[in-house]
């Protein structure tokens, strides 16, 4: 620290960031953008291990491997699906015969009934119906203190998603299995949810006695203790060729690792390759090919913890403590092997055998990591240092930023000084050292700071509109007879839009009235990166990926922009900027979306598609900050956009 | 002389028949063993051992309490020496499940839990329960030990005595009571070996050799209990005797391993048939509850038939019980295996629950804050029902009293964020915890609607441990005591017998007609509670504390400098302080000389002073 504290290495430093300060941003953002990308190849990463002794993975002999109990149970579903579907319309979740099933293995077995509705009016305010059916085995030693749960959520036939009527006749053969033991150590649950994600999140809230205003959820008539884990089943066929093992969960929480190790584990024993976001791992991981498959890898599942929104049901589990991951079947036509009830049954079994024998809670491994492969995985301990690389040229252009702005205006005053000494040469020459606390005064932040707090309030000020005017919005629309959606997409533009112009029109105004005053752009430049630097490092430890993200694609853009009289430039500053507004990354997001995921190529086609899916983003993550207390919206509209007004307020300034 | 001689005769006479009815008395204590077997809707089999020891002593004659016979020495001298009234201990694995199962003949939280009622005139309770818990934790190698003062309380209604007691209980002082739970208590054969010892047989005739550790301890629910309380000899309660009833109950599920029939036998029960009796005992009997056999169209039948078949009416429901007089089934060393086949196989349907069951569970999610809520429900249809609801939470869950809150719902409950009708307690004795001293202790008396569910709330928050303070498994989290209910139901409460007031024994739930047809005293247990704590991450302190002491030492330091500091460059050309004083000095120095020629000494002082403003100044400026 006595680098800093000598005034002549301080100043050695200074001019180093001061000349060198490009650069180092460039250097840093290049470097840590490749260092971070490079975790993904194996050398780089670790193998997973299991932190938790007493998971003591398949250790034991599986009990539950008959095929025709799931079998059975399977047909006799679809046999009531049919029924049920000539004499009703609408398909809802048989919870009659689910309940008779799971009453008949002797389960302490209850329905609950759940209604929801959307916020703001969408889809008229209607409140629609759900339940969910669950059978509790309670473990013959103990209390019911701890608990388990395995669940499905139940599909109607029209459903766009993969069919889980597989997934819950395993569940059922293996309730039956599980029932004919006694070394259960805690309650197991089993547990069919309808309606997706709200189904579970009504369950999830009752159980635990938290109220929303949107899930009405029904009391629950029997509980068991405090849930441990949480396995979900999503498997579509009798056969299958692999396990997909999903984990990303609400607002980029994930799962502790040894969850997740075990399901690969137990996978593994059974011969079956499970896979992550749906790629299987390369045979030589060390070729380029492998890393570009790793990378692969760990992107989408950045991707998929940076929007916030789980992967599956078992994503809402995570916010109360509950480990949770799910199972999705894979099945490829032509496969060389698939596998039977039988072992998948084992598969569950295994996991749950080994959840059983869990003395605490999960709490060794680690609750923050990136997977690229489904042995490897890049624990915080790496990830966090090429992400500091990336962020920190946020920090070099501020410190330069604010060592150039007391420079100038040291300058300025010893131009001051130096005029007035020239008008006042008695008193200059009368007291020299009095001159230097006076320059020093002219370079307190605290006089110029405040030039920038207008603006800082005024973006703050828009955020929290743009974080409360959705709902007004999608009301007025329903005046002009637009969809939610529409209203929401347009209301989201027209925000952007004025909170775009107000700078513009204050500048008007003030350059009107002759002031030519407003805050010094580079003040402003260097408190904007401090306060992205802040949110950057804010979002960075709760969900890396979408801190990543972020600086990816902002920090070089607002490193770039600063006002300037060239016409050209400034337009592609204002392009740039645009494109990177939360409004704009939405729709670059959407564009991705239909590329990769997709395979939209057709650019006409595809223009349009990524708009109505912006529509859709936007409303699903307004419903989802309602429904599940999602925090994606409220951190954009009310950190993330803010801070972007702040640097676009900024091309507005003077330019030197 | 005559009338001396005569009174001298009437005086050694009554001497003589008082010694006599004394050594009588000595040895007027009976024994009876009985086992009640009950099957439960749900396909379980309750088995209710009982143990019961009457022996006809004064309670309070500390000095009779030195001759045994039947009644264990080991328990009495401890009871004698530690003045207690009434002792009531139950060591439980599992829970009762009220909802399926309705009511056990004794009812017990899981874990351990003991309640003793001192006699009156004990003088420091205190320390009087402090010494008892060491000595019967000792004596059932269980860690009562634990029941210190940061978990007793003294319950003000919960916990009336069960036995005779003279008038002075009926005041409210309760300062003689001491209650006390252990959620976490671990229940194992160590428990049991102890506790048959204290039976005359032990294990070796009589009931008690079906006690098989392997098959005891793999069922769904299992409870040892110890209940010593004076009870009256006579119908006028002009004399007392103590009563020491020793019970095992364990609920077993012989469908799991009958392909779903409920089929039972004493052979797969336990492992084990009977083929003695305890000779010492007055009794050996078998009661089977065939009850449900009347009821509905799923019956068993017994084999061997029993003795008879008693009915009795208790309330208005007709029960009743086959009685196996076991004496008679062994004679001629026979063996009885007592078995029960049923006519088909089990078809589980929702059983209809009791009057009033209570479910419990913990809510919130987060380390931070929590709550507790009970769900009490009364299903009688007309008749309210008034409850005493006891909790006793752990210091460490800081509760709010004003977070109490009592709804009641006599409609359906649509969603749990809806409110019913504020319910107010009769009756509300409170006392707040004290951190690491005494738990928080809430009783209230609340009158449960008919047909209702009343939900009860509290919010507490959880409290930072120090770090010696956490168990080894910090992780698996820390255990809440059950709450305990306490209620009189309606006298037509079906599918109910609770043992009489004056006898502990099951034969005399047959007997005592004329005082069954009124109200039933019922104590329920609820669920426990497993809550999670802050807890720090002790896997890896080292590296932590390490890491973190290391990063907090380094940059405190000169980032506290370097922010609190003002930097001010100095005129290189300006004469500092030094610089004047140097100039001062050889002025000085000529004064000095001028004034004590030779001097020498005083010089050195005034330049070992001006050495020290140097540095000082060169720190200021540097």
């Amino acid at each position: 620290m006595g680098l800093l504290s000598n005034p002549k290495t301080r100043q050695k430093l200074m001019n180093v960031i001061l000349r060198y300060n490009n650069k180092l941003c460039f250097v840093c953002y290049v470097v840590g953008l490749c260092w971070f990308l490079a975790l993904a190849y194996t050398p780089f990463n670790a193998k997973t291990y299991f932190s938790e002794n007493a998971l003591l993975p398949g250790l034991v002999k599986s009990n539950a491997h008959s095929d025709s109990g799931a079998g059975n149970y399977l047909r006799n579903l679809k046999d009531e699906l049919r029924l049920s579907k000539e004499t009703r319309k609408q398909q809802s979740i048989p919870s009659s015969w689910l309940e008779a099933q799971l009453r008949q293995l002797g389960l302490d077995t209850y329905v609950q009934n759940f209604t929801f509705k959307y916020p703001v009016g969408i889809l008229k305010g209607h409140a629609y119906q759900g339940q969910n059916v669950y059978g509790i085995l309670r473990a013959p030693k103990t209390a019911s203190t701890e608990a388990i749960v395995l669940t499905a959520p139940f599909r109607p036939g029209g459903s766009p998603r993969d069919s889980t009527s597989a997934g819950i006749a395993l569940m059922l053969h293996l309730a039956k299995s599980f029932r004919r033991h006694t070394y259960w150590a805690k309650d197991i649950i089993f547990l069919i949810t309808e309606h997706e994600e709200i189904g579970i999140q009504a369950w999830l809230n009752a159980y635990h006695h938290s109220h929303n205003d949107y899930v009405l959820a029904g009391e629950l008539q029997g509980r068991s203790g405090s849930l441990q884990a949480a396995l979900c089943l999503e498997i579509a066929h009798e056969e299958i060729t692999r396990f997909n093992i999903k984990l990303e969960g609400l607002n980029g929480q994930l799962p502790n690792l040894d969850l997740v190790n075990t399901a690969m584990q137990l996978c593994r024993d059974q011969g079956m390759q499970p896979t992550l976001q749906k790629q299987t791992d390369y045979w030589d991981p060390k070729s380029y090919e492998g890393f570009e498959r790793a990378l692969k890898t760990m992107l989408l599942m950045m991707w998929n913890m940076a929007h916030g929104t789980p992967t599956g049901n078992h994503g809402l589990f995570h916010q109360y403590n509950v480990e949770a991951v799910t199972l999705q079947s894979v099945r490829i036509k032509n496969s060389r092997r698939y596998f039977s009830f039988s072992q998948m049954s084992s598969v569950v079994e295994g996991i749950f055998r080994s959840l059983n024998n869990l003395l605490e809670r999960f709490h060794q491994s680690f609750f923050f990591y990136l997977l690229p492969a489904t042995n490897r995985y890049v624990s915080i301990g790496l990830y966090m240092p090429p992400f500091a690389v990336l962020a920190l040229p946020v920090l070099f252009k501020a410190v330069a930023l604010w060592i150039s702005v007391s420079l100038d205006a040291s300058s300025q005053a010893s131009e001051e000084t130096e005029t007035e000494g020239k008008e006042k040469p008695s008193q200059a020459e009368g007291d020299p050292t009095e001159q230097t606390p006076h320059a020093e005064d002219a370079q307190e932040p605290g006089v110029t700071l405040m030039s920038v707090f207008p603006t800082c309030v005024l973006c703050l000020g828009f955020g929290l509109s743009a974080h409360q005017a959705p709902y007004y919005f999608i009301e007025a629309a329903r005046g002009f007879g637009m969809t939610p959606s529409e209203g929401l997409a347009l209301g989201a533009v027209s925000v952007h839009l004025v909170a775009m112009a107000a700078p513009w029109l204050l500048q008007r105004k003030a350059t009107e009235e002759g002031d030519s005053g407003g805050p010094n752009w580079q003040l402003l430049k260097s408190v904007s990166l401090l306060a992205f630097g802040i949110v950057l490092a804010a979002i960075s430890s709760l969900n890396i990926a979408m801190s990543f993200f972020l600086a990816v694609v902002w920090v070089p853009v607002i490193l770039l922009v600063r006002p300037t009289h060239s016409r050209v430039v400034n337009l592609v500053q204002f392009l740039l900027l645009l494109l990177v507004s939360p409004l704009g990354l939405v729709y670059i997001g959407s564009v991705v979306n239909e590329v990769v995921v997709e395979k939209v190529t057709d650019a006409a086609v595809l223009l349009p598609r990524a708009w109505e899916s912006t529509q859709a983003a936007l409303l699903m993550s307004l419903i989802n900050n309602n429904l599940f207390a999602n925090w994606t919206f409220s951190l954009v509209s009310l950190v993330i956009f803010p801070t972007w007004l702040m640097f676009w307020s900024l091309l507005w300034t003077k330019p030197l | 002389m005559a009338p001396s001689m005569g009174l001298r005769f009437l005086l050694s006479s009554i001497i003589f028949i008082t010694l006599n009815v004394c050594s009588l008395g000595l040895f007027e204590d009976e024994f009876h063993e009985e086992l009640f077997i009950k099957p439960l809707p749900t396909g379980h089999i309750y088995t209710h051992f009982q143990f019961t020891t009457t022996w006809e002593v004064e309670l309070r004659r500390k000095d009779e309490f030195l001759h045994y016979h039947l009644f264990p020495k080991a328990l009495g001298e401890v009871l004698a020496k530690f003045s207690v009234q009434e002792l009531h201990l139950t060591l439980t694995q599992g829970l009762w499940r009220h909802e399926k199962w309705g009511y056990p003949l004794v009812d017990a939280p899981p874990g351990a839990e003991l309640w003793v009622w001192f006699q009156p005139g004990t003088s420091n309770v205190n320390e009087t329960w402090t010494d008892l818990i060491n000595v019967l934790s000792g004596m059932f190698c269980a860690s009562l030990n634990y029941m210190d003062a940061k978990n007793t309380v003294c319950p003000k209604l919960s916990f009336r005595p069960r036995g005779a007691t003279s008038g002075w209980f009926s005041k409210t002082s309760t300062h003689l009571l001491r209650y006390a739970a252990l959620p976490r208590e671990n229940v194992c054969t160590e428990n049991l070996t102890p506790w048959k010892k204290l039976l005359p047989c032990g294990s070796k005739a009589g009931v008690a050799s079906l006690f098989n550790s392997i098959k005891l301890y793999d069922t769904n629910y299992h409870s040892l209990g110890i209940h010593f309380r004076p009870v009256c000899t006579n119908s006028d309660c002009t004399s007392t005797s103590v009563e020491l009833s020793q019970t095992l109950s364990a609920v077993l599920e012989p469908t799991i391993f009958n392909h779903g029939r409920q089929d039972w036998s004493l052979k797969k029960l336990f492992g084990r048939m009977i083929g003695t009796v305890c000779p010492v005992a007055q009794t050996s009997t078998i009661f089977v509850d065939v009850t449900s056999n009347k009821m509905s169209n799923y019956q068993f039948t017994l084999n061997p038939a029993p003795n008879t078949v008693e009915n009795f009416r208790r309330g208005r429901t007709e029960h009743s019980y086959a009685i196996y007089d076991i004496r008679q089934f062994t004679e001629r060393s026979r063996v009885l295996d007592l078995s029960a086949k049923y006519n088909q196989a089990i078809t589980y349907s929702q059983v209809a629950p009791p009057v009033l069951y209570v479910h419990r569970f913990q809510t919130g999610s987060g380390r931070e804050k929590g709550g507790i809520v009970s769900l009490l429900h009364n299903t009688h249809p007309s008749q309210d029902l008034v409850v005493v609801y006891m909790e006793v939470i752990p210091w460490f869950l800081h509760t709010y009293l004003h977070t109490l809150q009592v709804d009641t719902f006599t409609a359906e409950m649509t969603h749990i964020g809806i409110n019913g009708t504020t319910l107010k307690p009769l009756h509300l004795h409170y006392v707040p915890g004290k951190d690491r001293q005494r738990p928080y202790h809430l009783e209230l008396v609340l009158r449960l609607p008919a047909k209702s569910v009343t939900r009860l709330s509290m919010q507490f928050e959880r409290a930072l441990l120090k770090w010696t303070e956490y168990p080894p498994d910090a992780n698996h989290g820390f255990y809440v005591n059950s709450a305990v209910i306490s209620a009189m139901l309606p006298d037509d409460t079906a599918d109910y017998v609770a043992l009489p007031q004056f006898s502990a024994r099951i034969s005399a739930i047959l007997s005592g007609n004329e005082s069954l047809s009124g109200r039933q005293f019922v104590n329920l247990h609820t669920e426990t509670l497993l809550v999670m704590l802050p807890t720090p991450d002790f896997s890896m302190p080292y590296n932590v504390i390490c890491l973190a002491c290391t990063v907090v030492a380094i940059a405190f330091g000169s980032i506290h400098n370097l922010t609190t500091r003002r930097f001010t460059a100095v005129d290189p050309t300006a004469k500092g302080l030094l610089a004047k004083l140097k100039a001062k000095l050889p002025f000085l120095r000529r004064k000095k000389e001028g004034k004590e020629k030779g001097a020498s000494e005083g010089e050195g002082e005034g330049e070992g002073v001006l050495g020290q403003e140097d540095t000082g100044q060169s720190e200021a400026t540097s």
